[in-house]
């Protein structure tokens, strides 16, 4: 397993959690409501399983992901140098501090695609 | 708080300052007063209430000093009997969270069903993620299906919790709503706290 930056637990309100650069208003928007998940150029949404089922864990860690299976692939532009992780509509966030500002690849992997329960975010050069 | 005699006295004369402010402001035909520039005291005129109850009739005049557009900061004045607060078609200067019947179908005939029944369409932020969870606890406690629960008053919000009317939607849907949600707070830097109107469109009748 890797070195992780930060777990937390979430009550994900909404069947989802949040991956974004602090500062930003450019969030996704679902379509169907069905992705597995949903990015702009600074954030990305993660279907996860409902709330009624229980709280979800999410994990960060740098590098590549190193378990589940991947629903994100890409680029994240973190200008502000702050990863902010969780459910803002829970009130539940954390930040994660960032060595260099600007774009990262992030992979972000889940336990059950179905219902995910846990979620592995993996930001390379974090 | 128990008043003193000498505040009674200057509540008295503030009853008195502000009647006598009143009353030029309707001799002179003063209704609401134009939105002033941020910063820039005006005095504001408008219907209020008596007693510090709000009323929608012109039952009484209430005068402050806003300091920035529909601001209104301290009146000047202390006591009881000098009430000064926002008052003015707060709806329509609130941004306004809408719910596209067009993309949440199910969530937006909840929400105008809640609203019907009379569920208060002007709801405040909260973002205690406890009193969230235990407010999304007590308005889905009842919830047995099927779909998954969305209620209104919304659970992140000061007026959500126990007797919030709940349905049954698609997850989807709630998801769309999260997504659209999200938006509006952060577009319209709506924070802890913080006033917004709800509003369902796009449902046919």
């Amino acid at each position: 397993m890797s070195e992780q930056l930060l777990e937390l637990e979430v009550l994900p309100l909404y069947a989802q959690v949040g991956v974004q650069d602090a500062d930003t208003t450019d969030l996704p928007d679902w379509q169907t409501g069905n992705e597995r998940a949903v990015a702009t150029t600074h954030a990305i949404l993660v279907a996860t399983r409902p709330d009624t089922e229980g709280k979800v864990v999410i994990r960060v860690i740098p590098g590549s992901a190193d378990a589940g299976t991947i629903v994100f692939d890409g680029a994240l532009d973190v200008t502000s140098g702050l990863i902010e992780v969780g459910n803002a509509i829970a009130g539940t966030v954390e930040r994660v501090v960032l060595r260099n500002p600007g774009v990262h690849r992030v992979q972000i992997a889940v336990d059950a695609i179905e219902a995910p329960a846990v979620i592995t975010v993996a930001i390379e050069g974090a | 708080m128990t008043a003193t005699p000498r505040s009674r006295r200057l509540d008295r004369l503030h009853v008195l300052l502000i009647g006598f402010v009143a009353a030029i402001a309707l001799g002179l035909g003063i209704g609401v007063v134009a939105r002033a520039s941020p910063g820039v005291p005006v005095l504001r005129a408008y219907d209020a209430s008596s007693g510090g109850q709000s009323a929608s009739t012109t039952s009484a005049l209430n005068v402050g000093v806003a300091t920035a557009a529909g601001d209104l900061a301290e009146p000047g004045f202390s006591g009881a009997a000098v009430v000064a607060f926002r008052n003015f078609s707060a709806a329509e200067e609130l941004p306004t969270l809408e719910i596209d019947a067009g993309r949440m179908p199910n969530i937006a005939s909840n929400v105008q069903s809640a609203l019907d029944e009379g569920q208060p369409g002007v709801l405040n932020r909260i973002t205690d993620p406890g009193q969230i969870a235990s407010n999304r606890a007590a308005a889905t406690s009842g919830f047995s299906g099927p779909g998954s629960p969305d209620e209104y008053p919304f659970a992140s919000t000061a007026q959500g919790g126990a007797g919030a009317r709940v349905a049954g939607v698609p997850l989807a849907e709630q998801r769309i709503q999260s997504g659209v949600l999200s938006q509006f707070y952060a577009r319209n830097g709506i924070g802890d706290g913080d006033p917004f109107a709800v509003k369902v469109t796009g449902l046919e009748p």
